[in-house]
């Protein structure tokens, strides 16, 4: 497909101006080559024709397409405060165009206004696309928590299982511990600790830990050498007595001063 | 865990035991679960523990904070919801709390329980923690209003004793405070181990337990 034909490049200005209305864009008017201005879309298109909206009840933003070989150019330009954009999509692409980074990137906005808006469109969109579909799920889904009898909200999703719910239910009647053990302090099996078996995109050293190099770090408990040799806060001079490369040596700021509970002193 | 509270006719009596579990092991057996809000508030802990110690003072710099405002002390059911409050809008994301504040203002002495699912209910008698239903068996089968002061330290304590013996989850020593119209009183710290023989010996209980 790398000479598209007329056809085809029509559609492709009515599929860029779909993911535009998308975004929540509203349009303004069509200029074609020839000068004419069209105040609706309709079928008597041509090529290289100039599609104007407003964002953001303020913003002009133009947006053109260039077909160049395997590739369709998205030029997108706010005309009220010239800054412009561009996006690279395939012709033998058959997904969606998110526009929405694009239209972002020529009409900064605070970033609350525009979430505001994006929760009031997905909640209006009710021909629920799966993109949008998508983003209701991710907005539902709590951090933590357990599907149990108690706490979860009626349709979310935990990503984690709750700390501390074997400390405060009664045996039987509490939630799942999963990936926790129980108990009131997390352990290190607690998958708030392993951030690389969620996201493979993380730079996930493959090392044993995820350990911060430099960072302090006591032993959770026995047989957890994850600190072994990597105690950062003693310096090494070689005259000043031997430095220990055991973990678990007390950790001289683990506890509070005498008299710090008491608030009142 | 194990923490009780009940209302008398001399006041508040709040007890609590001491264990923290992390995964298999037990981390601590000395663990703080009354948190001394200020000299008027208690607040208990049980769940997460950093979610009950770190929103627990959360409240009592609020609790000041009133203080400093309007130059008289926040009334227990006021402090009740700024913490109700706190943990409501954090529904769903996780926070482990069940949580009892006890204490005396504005109004005199008040007992609430407040959860992580963002309920507050007023109540004379409440015991919460895994830990919990042992407890609630000694508590109901001694309780009255007009307990005596001394009564009233011993069922507590008795009940979280009942409750170590029985829940994994509940140990270490007990830890029990009173509270009047003139504030909270620590009446001290006592090991469980020593506790449930001198229960054994005084009152025939515990008689499955051989010497």
């Amino acid at each position: 497909m790398n000479n598209p034909t007329s056809d085809d490049r029509l559609r492709f200005q009515q599929k860029c101006h779909k993911s535009m209305l998308n975004t929540g864009a509203i349009f303004k008017n069509c200029k074609l080559r020839n000068g004419d201005v069209l105040q609706e879309v309709t079928e008597s298109l041509t090529e290289d024709s100039e599609f104007n909206y407003i964002v953001n009840e303020s913003q002009n933003v133009s947006t053109r397409l260039i077909f160049w070989n395997k590739w369709i150019y998205i030029l997108c330009a706010n005309t009220s405060s010239n800054i412009t954009a561009t996006r690279i999509f395939r012709l033998d692409d058959d997904q969606p165009w998110n526009l929405e980074s694009l239209v972002a990137e020529v009409c900064p906005v605070d970033t609350d206004n525009r979430l505001a808006e994006h929760a009031a469109r997905t909640a209006k969109d009710t021909s629920a696309n799966e993109l949008n579909y998508e983003s209701y799920q991710e907005k539902s889904r709590a951090p933590f928590g357990f599907a149990g009898p108690f706490g979860a909200m009626p349709g979310s999703q935990p990503m984690f299982p709750s700390i501390g719910a074997s400390d405060l239910y009664p045996a039987g009647i509490g939630g799942s511990d999963m990936g926790n053990d129980g108990g009131m302090i997390p352990t290190f099996n607690h998958p708030i600790f392993h951030p690389e078996n969620r996201s493979r995109n993380e730079q996930a050293s493959a090392n044993r830990t995820n350990i911060p190099p430099g960072a302090r770090y006591d032993p959770t408990g026995p047989g957890d050498f994850r600190g072994f040799g990597r105690d950062e806060r003693k310096p090494q001079f070689p005259f000043k007595g031997p430095r220990s490369q055991f973990p678990g040596e007390p950790d001289n700021d683990d506890f509070m001063p005498p008299g710090s509970s008491d608030m009142f002193m | 865990t194990t923490t009780l509270a009940f209302r008398y006719q001399h006041g508040i009596v709040v007890c609590v035991d001491s264990r923290a579990s992390a995964g298999p092991l037990i981390a601590s057996q000395t663990v703080k679960k009354v948190i001394e809000i200020n000299p008027y508030l208690l607040g208990t802990l049980a769940g997460g523990a950093a979610d009950c110690q770190f929103w627990e003072t959360v409240l009592g710099m609020e609790c000041r904070l009133h203080q400093l405002r309007n130059k008289e002390l926040i009334s227990v059911s006021a402090a009740s919801k700024i913490l109700s409050n706190i943990t409501y809008s954090y529904k769903g994301y996780g926070l482990s709390m069940g949580t009892m504040l006890a204490g005396t203002g504005k109004g005199g002495t008040a007992l609430y329980y407040i959860d992580s699912d963002g309920t507050r209910l007023k109540g004379d008698l409440f015991s919460v923690g895994s830990g919990s239903t042992f407890a609630y068996g000694v508590l109901d089968s001694g309780y009255r209003w007009d307990l005596s002061k001394q009564e009233a330290l011993y069922l507590a304590q008795r009940s979280i004793v009942a409750a170590t013996h029985r829940d994994a989850y509940s140990g270490g020593s007990v830890n029990l405070y009173h509270i009047d119209e003139n504030g909270w009183v620590f009446h001290g710290n006592f090991d469980v181990d020593s506790l449930i023989w001198e229960a054994k010996d005084n009152e025939n209980s515990f008689a499955h337990i051989p010497r």
